[in-house]
Order: C-alpha cells, then sequence, then structure tokens
C-alpha cells in the first residue's frame, strides 16, 4: 500500500497540476484582506479563503494528477493484479486525498502567515492560534468531504462525479441538510458531519478544545470508506 | 509429473445473465508457453482477470503457485507480471511509466532503476526518449511487455500482445517470447485469436469455446495428422491398388503436422 501511496504521489509531484493549481489560487491568497481593516476583518476575509478558496482547490490534484491518471491508465488494475487488497487501494487513495489536500493547506497557510508577519493589520497570538484551528478543521472538512465522494468515483471509476459531489457537499450540503431539517422538524443539522465541524470551529473560536468533536466526525469518514471499499470490492476492473 | 504453476477448477462467471465462464479448468505448467486460444467473446480475458483476481468469480477455485489460500494468492500473485493492455500515462517517457509502475510493484529504488534499464533492453526501447503520446502500436506493446517484465516475475500472462501490429512487430513479439521463456526461464501464457500465431509461439495450448476449456494439447499431439499422409511410390497410377494387396516398396513417406487452426475448428466443431 505505501509503494501505491509513494508512486502516486512521485508522480503527482512530476507533473504540473498540483503547482498550477496552487499558483491559481496565490493572488488570492496574497492580495485578499489587506489595506484599511481591522484585524478581525482580516481574519473573516482569510477565514473565507481558507473554508471555500482552498476546500475547492485541494481536492483537485488528487481527483486530476492521481484519479484521472488511474482510470486512463491500468494502474489500479497493476496495483491489485500484483497481490494488493481493493480495500486497500481505497485507503492509498484516501491517504493520497489526505496528503495532497494536507500539502495544499501547508502551502496557503505558510502564505497567509507570512503575509500577516509582512503586513498589516497584523494579528495577535490569540488571532493567529483561531486562525491555526480554523485551516486544521477546513483540512478536516475537505478530507472528510473527498471521502465522501469516494463511493461515487469507485462506483463509475470516473472523476467527474467525484467532483460533481464534492462541490455539492462543499457549497450546498449546508442549505440542503437546514431544510430538511426545517420541512421534517428534526434537529439533524448538529448530528451531521458539517454541523459537527461547525460546532468545532465554534469551540475554537471560544479558545476552547476542539478534540471533543473529532471521534463522531471520524466515524463518518470510515463508514463512507467501509462503503467505498464494499462497492469497489464487486466492481468489475476492466482492460 | 510436471509443477503447475497456474489452476484453475470450476471456475464460474456470470455477467447479470450471461454466463461467461461455465467452469474452466485448466493447468499451466512450470515453464510452459502456454497459448489460451478462442474467438473473440469466449472467456479468455475473463480467464486472466479471475488469475489476477480483478473481477470476482462467482464459483470454483485459483492456484497460484500451489497455492488456493486468499492470503497466500495475494502474494503469489506478486510473482505474475502482467500484460492486459496499453493503457499508460501520456505525458510521461517510457522511463517514468516503468518507474511508476515499478514503484506500485514495491520495488525499491536502485534495483528499480536497474530493472527499468533491463526491460527496457529486452524489449528494445532503451533509446527512447520521447513521452508515451508520441508512441507506435508496436512501441505500446512493447512497454506493455516491459512493464510485465519488470521485477522479473516468474510468470508472465500476455492477453493479445499482438494485437493491431505487422508482421515485423508480431514476428518481434513472438521471439521475444521465445527469449523470455528460455532465457529468463519464465512461464509465459499468452492469448491470441490469431491461431497461426500462437501454434509457433506456445508449447501447450488451451482451447476456450463457450466458456470452458474445450480442450488441452501440448505441441506434440498436432504432429501427427490422423486422416492424411504423403506417400511417394515408383508406380503412382497403380498405387491404390497395389499399396493394400503387394506391398509396393515406399520411397518417401512425409507426415505431416496438422495446424492448430484445423485442430482448434475439429475441438469446437466449426468449419
Amino acid at each position: 500500500m505505501i509503494s501505491l501511496i509513494l508512486a502516486d504521489l512521485q508522480k503527482l509531484f512530476r507533473s504540473k497540476v498540483f503547482y498550477i493549481l496552487f499558483i491559481v489560487q496565490l493572488p488570492v491568497l496574497i492580495f485578499v484582506g489587506n489595506g484599511d481593516i481591522t484585524a478581525e476583518e482580516r481574519m473573516v476575509y482569510s477565514n473565507g479563503i481558507i473554508n471555500y478558496l482552498t476546500p475547492l482547490i485541494a481536492v483537485l490534484p488528487t481527483y486530476l494528477g492521481i484519479f484521472g491518471d488511474d482510470f486512463r491508465s491500468d494502474s489500479m488494475q497493476c496495483a491489485i493484479g500484483h497481490g494488493l487488497t481493493r480495500n486497500k487501494v481505497v485507503l492509498a487513495k484516501f491517504i493520497d486525498l489526505m496528503i495532497v489536500a494536507g500539502l495544499m493547506f501547508l502551502l496557503s497557510a505558510v502564505v497567509l502567515f507570512a503575509k500577516f508577519e509582512i503586513t498589516t493589520p497584523y494579528l495577535t497570538v490569540r488571532q493567529s492560534f483561531r486562525f491555526a484551528s480554523t485551516i486544521l478543521l477546513a483540512w478536516l472538512k475537505t478530507v472528510g468531504y473527498g471521502a465522501f465522494t469516494l463511493p461515487a468515483v469507485f462506483l463509475f471509476l470516473r472523476v467527474s462525479p467525484g467532483v460533481i459531489l464534492y462541490n455539492c457537499f462543499l457549497l450546498l450540503i449546508c442549505s440542503i441538510i437546514q431544510s430538511v431539517q426545517e420541512k421534517m422538524d428534526v434537529g439533524v443539522y448538529d448530528i451531521s458531519f458539517t454541523g459537527l465541524i461547525e460546532k468545532a470551529e465554534a469551540l475554537a473560536a471560544a479558545g476552547k478544545f476542539v478534540w471533543p468533536v473529532i471521534p463522531a466526525v471520524t466515524v463518518y469518514i470510515i463508514g463512507a470508506l467501509i462503503l467505498s471499499m464494499w462497492i469497489f470490492s464487486v466492481k468489475e476492473m476492466e482492460f | 509429473m510436471s509443477e503447475s504453476v497456474i489452476r484453475l477448477q470450476g471456475v464460474m462467471k456470470k455477467y447479470v445473465s450471461h454466463e461467461v465462464l461455465k467452469g474452466v479448468s485448466l493447468q499451466v505448467n512450470k515453464g510452459d508457453i502456454y497459448g489460451l486460444i478462442g474467438k473473440n467473446g469466449a472467456g479468455k480475458t475473463t480467464i486472466f482477470k479471475m488469475i489476477l483476481g480483478l473481477s470476482p468469480m462467482d464459483e470454483g477455485t485459483v492456484s497460484i503457485s500451489g497455492s488456493t489460500n486468499e492470503k497466500e494468492l495475494l502474494k503469489n500473485r506478486g510473482r505474475i507480471g502482467f500484460f492486459v493492455g496499453t493503457r499508460f500515462f501520456d505525458n510521461l517517457s517510457a522511463r517514468d511509466n516503468l518507474d511508476y509502475f515499478g514503484t506500485v510493484k514495491g520495488i525499491s529504488g536502485k534495483y528499480r532503476k536497474e530493472e527499468t534499464e533491463r526491460v527496457l533492453e529486452i524489449v528494445g526501447l532503451k533509446d527512447v526518449r520521447k513521452k508515451y503520446k508520441g508512441f507506435s502500436m508496436g512501441m505500446k506493446q512493447r512497454l506493455g511487455i516491459a512493464n510485465a517484465l519488470i521485477g522479473n516475475p516468474e510468470i508472465l500472462i500476455l492477453d493479445e500482445p499482438t494485437n493491431g501490429l505487422d508482421p515485423q512487430g508480431i514476428a518481434d513479439v513472438r521471439n521475444m517470447i521465445h527469449r523470455i521463456n528460455e532465457e529468463f526461464g519464465i512461464t509465459v501464457v499468452v492469448s491470441s485469436h490469431i491461431l497461426g500465431e500462437l501454434e509457433n509461439t506456445a508449447t501447450r495450448f488451451g482451447i476456450v469455446h463457450e466458456g470452458l476449456v474445450a480442450k488441452e494439447i501440448t505441441r506434440e499431439d498436432l504432429k501427427i495428422r490422423e486422416d492424411k499422409i504423403e506417400i511417394s511410390v515408383d508406380d503412382l497410377e497403380r498405387a491404390k491398388e497395389v499399396l493394400a494387396a503387394n506391398g509396393i516398396k515406399v520411397l518417401k513417406e512425409t507426415q505431416e503436422r496438422s495446424t492448430l487452426e484445423e485442430f482448434y475448428f475439429r475441438v469446437i466443431g466449426g468449419v
């Protein structure tokens, strides 16, 4: 499994897709949230970038540079035919997603924190800590939504259902859950993955410990992985 | 008794309502060049999928290097190199593609580089630097075989490796298969629907027809043609009469080998 992850990452970083996507968001990272504003306003802008723009970009290298190539080549067939279990293939791809998205968030964080150090308004230590928590939770949200798309990716062995579903999760899921909640009069939002992440964000903003939320969030991700593994276990591999 | 490296027993596979394999049994022995022959859709590729674990089977057992245990099967599949198509990464060179697939197979750094050069030499792509998207069909097939060879497998599975090749390309692949088998001692399982091609390549044959291996034969079985001999006699006109009765001296008798194609159609009952 480690061999597959290493091969995927080596191939991805040899191609241009990761770097191009990082460069695409670079002007926003550098130029948005500067000027004659307060530190709190700067936080709001930066939170917006890290909660919407970076997650949008962070999964694309995995979909385009790893899954896309996998489906165009026989690399998954090679791994399975060489004795790797299908479960390990799913797990390897999820770990790819975690690492690649993590690197994208890390690079974005480096740029933003460098900007906070160099340009005004400067952030306080407490604000910086809060922002670091926001980045970690945004990465976790990205990884979670990415995991939720894996069943569709492995069902169709195509990238497009994954990208579409991911964007639906990122942009529409809040409204969907809230409207379901209103219509059915049941409190599902607080126990949903998105609701739990928001709860963790609120805890972090209040300077509290976010870890109590983590086990519940992990259960969601594991559930999505188990579903992906089951779907992939009965999938015919064509060549 | 020959040591079997691949054995299938009663393997069945159904796609929705279509029964592709109806209880396939076959045995590939160590050192064989085993030719799997059959028309398109006979089930050759599905048999390979079963061996490689790329498709779940409905019934039956697959044994690789004597093991049917799921854990050991996974391990033993690591001894198989396979060519099932020519789908590689367009923007990578032959070397970079092999480097990726070598890494997937768990071959470590320095050895992977050595292996890459070794297999590129075998398939004649050592001096090719361009990216895969610029490859001809023949070069793609060669890269597919190189990929199957990387890591020095004990068994090589080649699914229609001469598809789309010109006569020179076909001859090159045939020579490559012989070299791989003789020089490196690799057992080869190769499929084709071009019977004449496999006749010159394989030492044993499995005839796949309507979801079954209808017959397994060796190259030796093709030697004696049952229904025809060629006789040169000193009196051709009277040969038939005299042969039976008075023992006209036979000056030359040639026993022809039947073609694989004839044998194939005899087994499946076609033209």
